[in-house]
């Protein structure tokens, strides 16, 4: 007897294949999935049952077909009618989305991603259960069925046979078929058998090695690094077995022989009761833990219905705390037993341990002397830095590093940079670790204030020269001071703190943006606080030295100018339109003037 | 290649190699300054691009708006090989987080929804994308009316390439949801099974979610939602108003010891943000923490972290009272700008006993 479903199939298959399926090819993982269930289900009523699936690739004339057959629980004619109401019902989305908990509502949708490479799916099917009779189901990607009842009686168990579509010739190949099985299906306990004209494989051969015994350590860790390489293609640096209650998880991280990339980071392969969940599993591990690729199995995690990760309830934090525990016991025993490894793993992972330590005082404690950081003297550790300094002294961004790191370095001050993700927040927490240690922040400002003071006669003679500047740089916003200090090539050194960065970004954009826009940036601005930009003039500087001796007011206000754009240069920074005009002018005033000069004395 | 051209594209490149935050933010400025000094254009226009997206999503939006006013200026002048869209596109990240800054006007603001909303039509675009600025902006004003007329408008006009994406859209919804105290985990349920996502979805969600549960007594799920929200903050100061939220939930939930780490791990970002109205969030939710654990007896507390402003040691008490005020001249600043009084109406009956009630529809 005919009939028709009751909803647009195609329209299903299409919103299946668009959120559900990263690829046609999944039909194989559903089937799996449907006999792996049937066969659970059997072995609860026939304890001692040997489950099966084949999968059998066959030509009928032209056309590849393959046939999936399970000796699971099969279906009544009752649960048949249950499995197409399932389809019928999945009319609306959420309802396809719905967790799959229940086995014929998962039958029902696993069957439906064989439309995706087969125009008409067939299945035959006989309850395990006493004198069941025979089904075969005949749906068709038009809408249609056929439900009969077969007069030749199979063993029980189900069996589902589908003819390639045109277009999916690709996922009828014998390595094709085979692959998919094993990529989805290799932790399966049940033995899946694939044969095509020339021979019967076993696909999932070997049980993974969380699962083996093994006589020695050398053993294990052979096998350990062979499943590796087998199941990413990578030689890895090293593996480290994973093993939690909470989630009931069992497998092994690998630690990655190279600094992964931010796409790489925080991906898993993860198994949920020995069927491929996902190749990109989110939220297993702890943030920090980006330096392994795991591979587990997981058989008490609910998966979201993305299935790209878990919910996240007790039992997965429970999980996380205690796998990314064990990752940090390995890390601690690579310390105290294998520091050479661990020097290895630390060129390549410091920023995963970094991202540990933020939030783990002890293992900081015992990483201090490992993890490195960046001083204007070049590459160090903390450890290292206690030892020789007593203050410990930090810039916090990167621009506070460019602007002092050349100066400090001049006055012997090694100064520490905290403008990494990790390395700013570790280096405060030095002064919570050591009480007794004084943790400072410097910036340009700041070394400034430590440069020394002029003496009172050498305040006499630059007075003339600052009062001068303070008239040339007011409209750069910008205040003078003149100290002593190294190095003594440097004319003056400018320095400005983050709000007046700012508000220089927003003077040299004003020079190209609408009235709208620049009233806008106006009101920005008018929002931060006081600030100033300051030029430190060099007395040591011999130039200098010489321009506060100048007589003629407008040479010493020139010379003053070029002074201030010449150090606006040497903190790489671009100018804008008014300091350029001040360059231009300066420059080919200077120029003039000594061409009159020469001239005069070749007169 | 000169020098500059190069340095510049090789910041460009390595930027993307980093989590958003503040070094992706210091290489995108690197690139900017080594693209003007190289002169290249195209370079200087790829540089401001990368730097408005790192500055909008590493919590440095002043920084994104003068990058995006020069983006606009030049696009102007040179349209060839940009598509409106990608200017639209970030004109909306821009306009999105404006009203967090009191000193722009409220004219100024409505002139730029006005621009924007001309700039759509020419493009080709509808207004859906304008109207939920406007809801947001009406609520943020405490215009309760015109908010919920801009909604409605906003959820009658069909969605187009300018709108946001599904994942914004249903959490938008489940925040008015919020609005009108009306379930909305329910609505929530596809975010929340990971079904749909984006950049900062579900992070705002299980943020916005903590209190209402909180409300209705729904203690595991909202502990399940705050776990899960709070670790996808990481290290990111853009969300400081999401860690407001959490702690305001902990202090609420009294999870003193918990409440009281967040806040000094994260008062540091006061410093680094210029948000005003995160600053806003972090300032009630220190100063109704501090109340509780003035209320559960602690009699001082240890906050030394390096040169501290702060005193090493600090008494609850006085601690909340400094947040209070200065959550309360905030407020005063918002409502004038916005010429309404929702934020000091707010802030005189809030206290952390009626928090919950206070703040859940926020």
């Amino acid at each position: 007897m005919d009939y028709r479903f009751q909803v647009n199939l195609n329209g299903i298959i299409e919103l299946l294949s668009k959120h559900t399926y990263s690829s046609p090819g999944v039909f194989v993982r559903e089937l799996l999935q449907n006999a792996s269930d049937a066969i659970l289900a059997r072995t609860y009523i026939e304890p001692g049952h040997q489950g099966e699936f084949r999968i059998e690739l066959v030509q009928t004339g032209s056309t590849p077909a393959l046939i999936f057959r399970d000796n699971g629980i099969g279906l009544t004619e009752e649960e048949v009618h249950l499995f197409l109401a399932t389809i019928g019902q999945t009319s609306k989305r959420d309802e396809a989305f719905a967790p799959r908990n229940d086995f014929i509502g998962q039958f029902g949708i696993g069957l439906l991603a064989c439309f995706l490479v087969s125009e008409e799916v067939v299945v035959v099917t006989r309850s395990a259960r006493k004198d069941a009779k025979t089904f075969e189901w005949r749906g068709r990607g038009d809408g249609t069925y056929s439900l009969t009842v077969l007069d030749t009686q199979i063993e029980p168990g189900t069996e589902v046979r589908l003819s390639c579509k045109a277009g999916s010739e690709q996922y009828f190949e014998a390595d094709s078929v085979r692959n998919s099985a094993h990529h989805y299906g290799s932790l399966l306990r049940i033995p899946i058998k694939f044969s095509d004209s020339e021979r019967t494989v076993l696909v999932n051969d070997e049980r993974p090695p969380w699962e083996r015994e093994f006589l020695d350590k050398e053993s294990e860790r052979v096998a350990y690094m062979q499943y590796g390489v087998d199941l990413f293609e990578t030689e890895f640096f090293d593996y480290v077995p994973l093993h939690s209650d909470a989630g009931d998880v069992r497998g092994v991280a690998y630690v990655l022989p190279f600094s992964p990339s931010l796409a790489m980071k925080k991906t898993h392969r993860v198994y949920l009761k020995n069927m491929l969940l996902s190749e990109q599993t989110e939220g297993l591990l702890p943030d920090w833990a980006f330096f392994v690729k795991c591979a587990v199995n997981a058989r008490d995690l609910r998966p979201t219905a993305s299935r790209e990760s878990f919910y996240e309830d007790d039992a997965l934090a429970a999980a996380r705390t205690f796998l990314g525990g064990q990752l940090r016991q390995y890390l601690i025993d690579l310390a105290a037993h294998d520091p050479n490894v661990l020097r290895a793993l630390i060129k390549l992972h410091h920023l995963s341990f970094k991202a540990l330590a933020v939030d783990d005082e002890e293992f900081f404690r015992i990483f201090m002397k490992w993890l490195p950081f960046e001083t204007n003297m070049g590459p160090t550790t903390l450890t290292e830095y206690i030892e020789n300094h007593k203050v410990v002294r930090y810039v916090s961004s990167w621009e506070e590093f460019k602007q002092t790191s050349a100066v400090a370095a001049a006055q012997s001050l090694c100064v520490l940079n905290g403008g990494y993700t990790y390395d700013g927040p570790l280096i405060l927490q030095l002064a919570q670790i050591f009480p007794d240690l004084q943790v400072m922040h410097v910036d340009a400002n700041k070394l400034v204030l430590g440069f020394k003071h002029l003496t009172l006669d050498e305040q006499d003679e630059v007075e003339n020269f600052l009062k001068s500047a303070t008239e040339v740089l007011l409209p750069f916003e910008c205040t003078p001071e003149i100290r002593s200090f190294l190095p003594a090539e440097l004319a003056a050194l400018y320095n400005a703190d983050p709000e007046t960065l700012f508000r220089r970004s927003i003077t040299a954009t004003k020079e190209v943006v609408d009235g709208f826009w620049s009233s806008v940036l106006d009101e920005m601005a008018f929002g931060l606080a006081d600030s100033s930009a300051r030029l430190c003039f060099n007395y040591q500087n011999s130039v200098v030295h010489r321009i506060v001796r100048i007589n003629d007011d407008k040479l010493m206000r020139h010379a003053i100018e070029l002074l201030y754009v010449h150090a606006v240069l040497f903190s790489h920074r671009p100018l804008n339109a008014k300091e350029m005009a001040l360059l231009n002018d300066g420059v080919l005033g200077f120029l003039g003037w000594s061409v009159d000069t020469f001239e005069g004395w070749v007169q | 290649m000169s020098e500059p051209t190069e340095r510049a594209a090789q910041l460009l490149l390595q930027a993307l190699d980093h989590e958003e935050g503040d070094e992706r933010i210091a290489m995108s400025e690197e690139a900017v300054t080594a693209a003007d000094l190289s002169g290249d254009y195209y370079l200087q226009y790829m540089a401001r691009e990368q730097l408005v997206r790192a500055c909008t999503f590493g919590g440095e939006p002043e920084k994104a708006l003068v990058a995006f006013s020069w983006m606009l200026a030049h696009f102007e002048k040179r349209p060839e090989g940009v598509s409106d869209w990608s200017v639209l596109w970030k004109y909306k990240w821009i306009i999105s987080g404006i009203h967090e800054f009191p000193h722009i006007p409220n004219t100024r603001i409505y002139e730029m929804f006005a621009d924007f909303e001309a700039r759509a039509v020419r493009a080709g675009f509808g207004l859906k994308a304008a109207y939920n600025f406007r809801y947001r902006f009406e609520r943020f004003r405490g215009e309760r009316e015109r908010a919920i007329e801009f909604y409605r408008k906003m959820d009658e006009t069909p969605e187009d390439d300018l709108s946001n994406c599904s994942a914004c859209i249903l959490d938008e919804r489940v925040s008015f949801a919020i609005y009108n105290r009306r379930d909305a985990v329910e609505l929530a349920a596809p975010i929340l099974a990971g079904e749909l996502a984006c950049k900062s979805v579900p992070l705002r969600t299980y943020a916005k979610l903590l209190l209402p549960l909180a409300s209705q007594g729904q203690d595991k799920e909202a502990q399940n939602y705050h776990r899960a929200g709070y670790r996808l903050i990481g290290g990111n100061k853009n969300y400081l108003d999401r860690v407001a939220q959490h702690i305001i939930f902990l202090a609420v939930t009294r999870q003193l010891e918990r409440g009281l780490t967040l806040f000094k791990k994260h008062v540091v970002w006061l410093e680094q943000t210029r948000n005003v109205y995160h600053h806003f969030l972090f300032y009630i939710a220190a100063w109704l923490l501090f109340e509780a654990l003035a209320k559960a007896g602690n009699g001082r507390i240890k906050m030394r972290r390096a040169e501290d402003q702060h005193a090493p040691e600090a008494k609850p008490e006085i601690s909340a009272l400094g947040y209070k005020h200065n959550a309360t001249v905030l407020a005063a600043r918002f409502d004038k700008r916005n010429e309404t009084d929702r934020f000091s109406t707010m802030l005189r009956d809030l206290n952390v006993s009626t928090a919950v009630e206070v703040l859940a529809t926020l």
